[in-house]
């Protein structure tokens, strides 16, 4: 059985910066903390760690039907094509 | 005719013609007469006061054009409303309309204003972004090329929150657009993302407007500044030459003085575009004019009201409660309604987030060029990297599974229903319609200010939502009242900044 230990911020920062490494995203182009700035890297991988904690879980907790629900990106004229 | 007119004039047709064909499938037959009251200020007439009076001819639109231009000159340095203002070229436009024998289409000659993330040919679209600054359109989207082959005549580009993201502000956070009402309290919001076109079309500053919506952009700023603004149902307006925030949601609509407005603009706006897939195949768009008097409609229509709706005795309370009186007076069945199975977790944060990735993708390249150029908006195009491909996959059946409760539970009691909240309606693309229902005091600003209500309706039932806000505005007069003007010269408090955490949570 998986582990349920929540992961920590050392491991998340790790698994963030490689991520933008694989796809070319430098966050070097930031500073690394100046609150006066519009952004600095010690908020984006303080908002990027929220994120991982508080999105990816709850989404793949859920679990709709596999047979009445399949992905829809859009739903309103989709309820058109399929009026009867 | 020398030369360089013939050139001009044969480039002008060719462009004319070659638009044309991008629009012309949905030419709309619009049909409407609104005689105007003796006003001494013509900015106080409704768009559709406006073009009667000018297809009558007893009005040029060169003055109507001038009327605001003089109001922009007055009163732009509070109101922060505009990035770009076309004041030449509105009223070259205005004097050749003028010289027309007929009228070219619906909006002969009236003036309005476009946000400033719809392409507009030849004059800069920036979408309030350092990453747009400089691009000028080679082309018009598609709603602005309908809305100018009725005979529109554009003032200028309006201020936007960074994006489409928050209210307007600079991109890197600072507060530009106040509300028309409050325009001595930058702190008060305007509504956002659409400030722009919401404060110029309450401050009287263009006859109407137009917007986009992701989450609450249409909505929100209607509400805020005692406008009728109308989200159409995804597919029902061209998105086309409109700088995406989020694909699936994104939606383009009109914010307007009054329902009537709002129906003549949604009508031009309306209708399949060959450039725009999204609007292949649906229902045909309805008399939208028509529908705002619909007394048939409007007895044919049951309106579900959420728990709690009218709880308290705040001013906003009793104002819900009072226009449902209303509404039970005119004629439609109002009745409670429980929302549908997992609502909150459906329509709340976490799933709302499915739609990041959505604004990541098209802007990676910019991502990786220089993230400074997304300013305070960084944090949400980052965390679109972040869901992965199979959780994106589940946001989309998590939305099916939305839109069937609302189909089959929510709409099985009504047929129109009260919107506490316009995201969860972003998020399957229903239409929404946001109108004034009163006013509350505002201790910050010693003022008054506009409350107001959001009916969401059935996908392609923008003709319900009009008529119950055209009859609930025959009978009320809260969409009349216009906010005073801004004292000349007043001393503005300090325009507030945005952080890069506030937008995170702000976001549309």
């Amino acid at each position: 059985m998986a582990s349920t230990v929540p992961p920590t911020d050392a491991e998340l920062d790790a698994l963030i910066r490689a991520r933008l490494q694989l796809i070319g995203v430098d966050l070097g182009q930031l500073p690394v903390s100046d609150p006066e700035a519009p952004a600095d890297q010690t908020r984006v991988m303080n908002s990027l760690r929220n994120f991982l904690r508080s999105t990816p879980p709850v989404i793949s907790d859920y679990s709709p039907s596999v047979q009445d629900h399949p992905p829809v990106v859009y739903p309103a004229p989709l309820s058109a094509w399929t009026r009867s | 005719m020398s030369d360089i007119d013939r050139r001009q004039f044969l480039a002008g047709a060719t462009a004319v013609a070659g638009s044309m064909l991008a629009v012309e499938a949905a030419r709309p037959r619009l049909s409407f007469a609104a005689p105007a009251p003796d006003h001494e200020d013509l900015t106080e007439l409704t768009l559709a006061q406006t073009a009667t009076a000018i297809r009558r001819r007893k009005l040029s639109s060169e003055e109507v054009v001038q009327a605001h231009l003089e109001r922009i000159a007055k009163f732009e340095g509070t109101y922060l409303a505009f990035n770009t203002i076309l004041a030449e070229q509105a009223l070259a436009r205005a004097r050749w309309l003028d010289r027309s024998r007929r009228p070219v289409g619906a909006l002969h000659g009236v003036p309005i204003v476009v946000k400033d993330n719809y392409w507009t040919a030849g004059v800069e679209t920036t979408a309030n972004s350092y990453i747009f600054e400089g691009f000028v359109p080679d082309e018009d989207a598609t709603c602005v090329a309908r809305l100018l082959r009725e005979g529109a005549v554009i003032l200028g580009k309006t201020q936007m929150g960074p994006l489409a993201t928050t209210r307007a502000t600079t991109p890197d956070g600072e507060v530009t657009t106040v509300n028309a009402w409050t325009p001595n309290n930058p702190a008060y919001d305007p509504g956002g993302s659409s400030s722009g076109s919401a404060t110029a079309t309450a401050g009287r500053l263009a006859c109407s407007s137009i917007g986009t919506q992701t989450g609450g952009s249409i909505t929100s700023p209607s509400n805020q500044q005692n406008l009728t603004g109308l989200k159409p149902t995804m597919g029902r307006t061209s998105l086309y030459g409109i700088i995406p925030l989020t694909y699936s949601r994104d939606h383009a609509g009109p914010l307007a003085r009054d329902a009537l407005d709002a129906a003549i603009m949604t009508q031009v706006m309306a209708g399949p575009d060959p450039k725009d897939p999204r609007t292949q195949g649906l229902p045909r768009v309805p008399d939208l004019v028509d529908a705002v008097e619909s007394r048939w409609l409007l007895r044919k229509t049951t309106l579900g009201v959420p728990p709690g709706f009218v709880n308290g005795t705040s001013p906003a309370a009793l104002a819900r409660a009072a226009m449902l009186a209303e509404f039970t007076r005119l004629g439609v069945r109002v009745v409670e309604v429980p929302l549908p199975e997992e609502w909150d977790l459906l329509t709340g944060g976490t799933f709302n987030n499915v739609r990041l990735p959505e604004r990541t993708e098209p802007f990676l390249p910019y991502l990786k060029q220089d993230l400074k150029l997304f300013g305070v908006s960084l944090n949400s195009w980052l965390q679109g990297l972040f869901l992965s491909g199979d959780e994106w996959i589940k946001g989309q059946r998590a939305k099916h599974v939305l839109m069937r409760r609302v189909l089959d539970d929510l709409f099985a009691r009504c047929d129109a229903v009260i919107q506490t909240n316009p995201v969860p309606f972003d998020i399957i693309g229903f239409p929404e319609i946001a109108f004034p229902i009163g006013f509350q005091p505002n201790a910050a600003s010693g003022r008054e200010v506009p409350i107001g209500a959001i009916i969401g309706g059935r996908p392609f039932e923008e003709d319900r939502l009009l008529a119950l806000a055209g009859a609930y505005q025959r009978v009320t007069d809260w969409h009349l009242r216009r906010p005073a003007d801004p004292a000349p010269l007043a001393r503005l408090a300090a325009r507030p900044r945005l952080t890069a955490e506030d937008v995170e949570v702000l976001t549309q």
